[in-house]
Formats: structure tokens, C-alpha cells, sequence
């Protein structure tokens, strides 16, 4: 055990690359082992563990699987990620490796399968080093309903890191890693990239299996990546995307390489959703989605306002949505074949209600009852089958939108990280921080939060990037530009020297 | 619109959970908690929707045909290792006759 450890202050020295080109390069050629680049994360993640971004990690594994790497590297293989330590948010399956969801209802849990992205990003040499923290079941704004407790934002470590895929925000923004999933239903991987100061991406909806990944609300669940900068991102995703026999909403449409991303142009026409601005925007918000619209001004983009006039009533919508989905799909968690199980409990309908009250969290139960009043009957035509259509309205207003730009540039979040019990009480003006994130889930866009500077108490702002459906060669071209002029984000001060 | 106590019940009884089972300041915030959410996602009654098809997936996907070849699939002894009690290779639960299937 001791090991790793104590050599890990000489391999830390040598591991100074900055992206996942750089470390799978080096793996490639030789001048590093993919057992010394998981060697130096695992110390990382030790010198940062104070911040709460890993829940499992099991090093043993991490480091057999990296000498594997080094064993396929060297039996000539070239692998697109050779070596790289990518961290996985707890709702997706790992074999032999716990799959909690942050929840007492999943405690020590370990799937017999492994999900898709994982196993791709496997074959394509990465080596995973832990599973991140996050809310629990992937409900919650800002990673303070884990089961585990909060994880800190390395900015500023009274802030919450944002949520729900709080972790994997904070092992990439840390620098722990370089890269790590997420999943996002409603803005799960692009708030907390926005408060965090990293690149977060979800795809469009059908591009990465679902396989393997803990369901909350099966028609706005997607995959995605956390990277440093938005090159990596293109690289994971190229990696991750395409058909899978094991969801069956996974689209056949082909998947650009990443070549093809990374020489996609900047867009010829960027449009601002006019409604997208209105009062409650933070200024200093404000003041980096204009930096970021400059920027791509300065690429030669023509600037066109767009109207997305049902868009304050995305929220509502999703919020009936998604607990309807996540009532269903939770009803498997029931103390009988898996996760946790009531000791009380003296008969099997006991088993169910005591095991189900007691192993959610007071988040997930309210949602869970949400969900199961707008489906019920005498209100499932007035709250689910509206929404419903009111999601058919949103999906024709973007149309409309993308028939007058390539990309929308929005706000990621209403304002900067906001600190550790500032919503606790009021669960809607949590649900009221993803009103920017929501509509792409919504319509299935692939959308990209983008580091945009800091405010002026160094806080780091995002924004954020949309595209028509299956369009992310364009989407790519947009955040490679804004990226190109505002330049990438560097790493918080507490992981760049100071002790977090 | 306001979440009465029984509604609240009878709802926890669909979901299979029992709020009985938690405090009664819980209980109550839950009820209120629900109530206003339920105020906040009724400004959908605003939007017209006559002729709007309700969509259950964002973009269309085609019907994905799986390969007719057999898969390796995890065994019985992997399930059953995360079963919370078991015998052998069954899957112990509470007794479910005798009153014990109530409602179930």
C-alpha cells in the first residue's frame, strides 16, 4: 500500500503534461508508463482528498490495469488514451468497483457489468482511478444531497463545486485528473463545469449508450466528459460516441473523429436567445457571455438575436418530466434482489415502503413523490401529458432558432458558485439554477459549457454553446474559437501550489 | 393548488413509501415543499398546447436492431453476491402470504 505513495513525489515530478494528447503521447512513445501517470493521480487525488471528489477508489486495480495498459502499449497497440486516469461519477457501473449513486439505498452495490463509455474509454486505454462524488440518484444543483457528504469547490472551498456530477468536476478542476464523466439531465455536467472552471460537454441526446448508467430520467440522460480544455473533450467523446446494442436509443448517425472536430470552423452566425437576458442575471455573468460573444465576433461571427419564447417555462416543464421518469425508474430500488435492505421490515410490502423511506434521501423522496402525483390518476393529463407537449413546443422553437444561426451562446449558470447552504431551504430556487441548462436536455441538443474568466472575487464563469441535434462538429468549431480568444482556464489556486 | 394530508398519503402509498415512518415536521415541510412546487409548474396551464403531439424522446431515432448472435451475459452467482439475503441460490425476502402481501 505504502508503495505508490512514497514513490509518487519523484513520478509527480515527471508527469508535468497538461492534456490527455500530451499523457496518452508520452504512454505511446515510451518516455512515460501508463503505471507512473496513474501513480502520480492516485497521489493527487490523496493531496487534494480534503475537497471530496472520490467516493470509491481501489488502487490496486487502478494500478494492475495500468500495467495491462503498458502491457498492450508494448505489445505495439496504439491506443487514442493510452494511460490516462479519467474518474467516473458513482451512477455509472464499474465491474468490481462499488456503484452507489451516492445513495444509502445503493450502499456497496457492485454492478456485474460495466457501462459502455466506461468500457470504450477501457479499450481505448484509460485506466479508471475512482469513482467521484456527487447528489444523490444525480438530483440536486450543488452535491450537498450525497450520502458522502458535500464535495468543496477548489476556488473556493465554502462554495459548492454544483451538481449533480459535483465530483467530477472537482477531481478535473483539482487537476487530480485530467478527465472525468458525468451525466447530465438538466445541467449536471455543465454547472458544475461552469462553477468549477472546466470544460463540461453533454452530447446529443442518442450519441453515448446509456447502458450501465443508473437511470434518473431516460429521455434526458446523456453522457459526458469533464476535461481541462474543450480538445480533450472532442477526444473522450470521439472515443465514447456511436451505436450500442445495449440502449436502444443510441442513434446510428456517424460519429465525427476527432480530427474532424478539432479543424471544425468558428460559426458563421451565433445567436443570442433575447430572453435568455433578462433581469435576474448576474452582471459579472453577464459581463463573460459578452467577453465570449466578442471573441467570437472577433472569428468572424455575425451576431443574430433569436427568440426562444416558452423558455421560462422550461423549468416547470422539466421538473414534472424528470421526477415522472425518475419515479418510474426508481421503483427498482425496493430491498429485494440488491442495494440496501430494511432490518425492520416483517413482511415484503413492509420490505418495500420502509426500505424505500428509509434509503432515499429527503431530496429523492420528494421528487419520487412528485413523480408519482403527475402521473397519477386525475392529474397525469393536466401535469404529465402538458408537459409533454409543452417539451414538443420547445423542440419547434429551437428548430426555428437553428434556422437563423449555427450556434446559440447562453449564460451556462445564473451566477458564479453560490456557497454551501444558500438553497438548502427552498428546493425551488435550486431547481431555478439549472434554467439555462434545462432546454438542451429538453430538446436533446449537444450543448458545452466553456470556461469564460472569473469574476472579481476569482470566481469562474462559464457559458454556454448550443447546437441543432447531432450538429457537435459545429458546437466544437464555436467553443474552439471562444477558447481560442479568452485562452484556457488555469487551474484554481489551490491546486496549483498552495496547499487546498 | 394545496397538497392536503391525504393526498400526500395516498401518493406515498403509490410510490411505496411511508411517510408515517418519518418525523412529523418532515412530513409537514414535504406536504409544503409539494405544494409549492406543484403552485411553481402550474404556470403550464398558460401555455396553449391544442394540436401539440406529446413528445416522449427529443430526436427521432431509428429502430435499432440488435444482431442475432448470442451474448455473454453475467452469471446467477454474480446477481445473487449483491442480494441483501439469500439461501443458497435463492433470494431471501419477508414472508408474503398471511397478510403479509397486504396491498402488495
Amino acid at each position: 500500500m505504502r508503495s505508490w505513495f512514497l514513490g509518487s513525489s519523484t513520478v509527480e515530478a515527471k508527469v508535468a503534461e497538461q492534456t490527455l494528447f500530451e499523457v496518452a503521447e508520452a504512454v505511446r512513445s515510451g518516455r512515460l508508463t501508463a503505471e507512473a501517470v496513474v501513480t502520480s493521480a492516485l497521489a493527487k487525488m490523496e493531496a487534494t482528498a480534503s475537497l471530496g471528489a472520490f467516493v470509491h477508489v481501489d488502487r490496486g486495480q487502478a494500478l494492475a490495469d495500468a500495467r495491462a495498459i503498458d502491457a498492450r502499449v508494448a505489445a505495439g497497440e496504439s491506443l487514442p488514451l493510452a494511460g490516462v486516469p479519467v474518474a467516473v461519477k458513482d451512477n455509472l457501473c464499474t465491474e468490481g468497483l462499488e456503484t452507489s449513486c451516492a445513495s444509502k439505498m445503493l450502499g456497496g452495490f457492485v454492478a456485474t457489468y460495466e457501462a459502455t463509455a466506461v468500457v470504450r474509454l477501457r479499450a481505448a486505454g484509460a485506466v479508471v482511478i475512482g469513482k467521484t462524488n456527487m447528489d444523490e440518484f444525480a438530483m440536486g444543483s450543488s452535491g450537498e444531497t450525497s450520502v458522502f457528504g458535500r464535495a468543496l469547490n477548489p476556488w473556493d472551498t465554502a462554495r459548492v463545486p454544483g451538481g449533480s456530477s459535483s465530483g467530477s468536476a472537482v477531481a478535473v478542476s483539482s487537476r487530480a485528473v485530467l478527465a472525468s464523466l458525468g451525466s447530465d439531465t438538466g445541467g449536471s455536467i455543465r454547472q458544475p463545469a461552469s462553477f468549477c472552471g472546466v470544460v463540461g460537454f453533454k452530447p446529443t441526446y442518442g450519441r453515448i449508450s446509456r447502458r450501465g448508467l443508473v437511470a434518473f430520467a431516460s429521455s434526458l440522460d446523456q453522457i459526458g466528459p469533464f476535461t481541462t480544455d474543450v480538445a480533450d473533450a472532442a477526444l473522450l467523446f470521439s472515443v465514447m460516441a456511436g451505436q450500442d446494442g445495449g440502449d436502444m436509443t443510441t442513434s446510428d448517425a456517424p460519429v465525427p473523429t476527432v480530427e474532424e472536430l478539432l479543424s471544425a470552423p468558428a460559426p458563421l452566425r451565433v445567436g443570442i436567445p433575447k430572453e435568455y437576458l433578462a433581469e435576474g442575471l448576474d452582471p459579472e455573468v453577464r459581463g463573460r457571455l459578452d467577453a465570449a460573444l466578442e471573441a467570437l465576433r472577433a472569428e468572424g461571427a455575425e451576431v443574430v438575436e433569436v427568440s426562444l419564447p416558452h423558455s421560462k417555462y422550461a423549468v416547470a416543464t422539466y421538473y414534472i418530466l424528470a421526477s415522472a421518469e425518475a419515479s418510474s425508474n426508481l421503483a427498482r430500488f425496493d430491498g429485494v434482489r440488491y442495494g440496501h435492505r430494511d432490518a425492520d421490515a416483517t413482511s415484503l410490502i413492509d420490505t418495500y415502503r420502509r426500505t424505500r423511506t428509509f434509503g432515499f434521501g429527503a431530496e429523492v423522496r420528494r421528487r419520487i413523490m412528485l413523480g408519482t402525483f403527475v402521473l397519477s390518476a386525475g392529474y397525469y393529463d393536466a401535469y404529465y401529458q402538458r408537459a409533454q407537449k409543452v417539451r414538443s413546443v420547445f423542440v419547434r422553437e429551437f428548430e426555428a432558432a437553428f434556422s437563423k444561426c449555427d450556434v446559440l451562446l447562453t449564460p451556462t449558470a445564473p451566477t458564479a458558485a453560490f456557497k454551501f447552504g444558500e438553497h438548502a431551504e427552498d428546493p425551488l430556487t435550486m431547481y431555478l439554477a439549472d434554467i439555462y441548462t434545462i432546454p438542451a436536455n429538453l430538446a436533446g441538443l449537444p450543448a458545452m459549457s466553456v470556461p469564460a474568466g472569473l469574476t472579481a472575487a476569482g470566481l469562474p464563469v462559464g457559458v454556454q454553446l448550443l447546437a441543432a441535434p447531432f450538429a457537435e462538429k459545429t458546437l466544437f468549431g464555436a467553443a474552439l474559437a471562444v477558447e481560442r480568444r479568452l485562452g484556457k482556464m488555469a487551474a484554481p489556486p489551490s491546486a496549483s501550489g498552495e496547499k487546498p | 393548488m394545496s397538497v392536503t394530508l391525504e393526498t400526500l398519503r395516498h401518493t406515498a402509498e403509490l410510490a411505496r413509501l411511508d411517510l408515517s415512518l418519518l418525523p412529523l415536521d418532515e412530513q409537514n415541510r414535504l406536504a409544503e415543499q409539494m405544494a409549492r412546487i406543484l403552485a411553481f409548474v402550474d404556470q403550464l396551464s398558460e401555455v396553449a398546447v391544442e394540436g401539440e403531439e406529446p413528445m416522449t424522446h427529443p430526436v427521432p431515432l431509428p429502430t435499432l436492431l440488435a444482431d442475432d448472435v448470442a451474448v455473454a451475459t453475467p452469471g446467477a452467482a454474480a446477481m445473487l453476491a449483491n442480494a441483501p439475503a439469500r439461501s443458497g441460490d435463492e433470494i431471501v425476502v419477508p414472508r408474503v402470504l398471511d397478510g403479509g402481501g397486504e396491498g402488495g
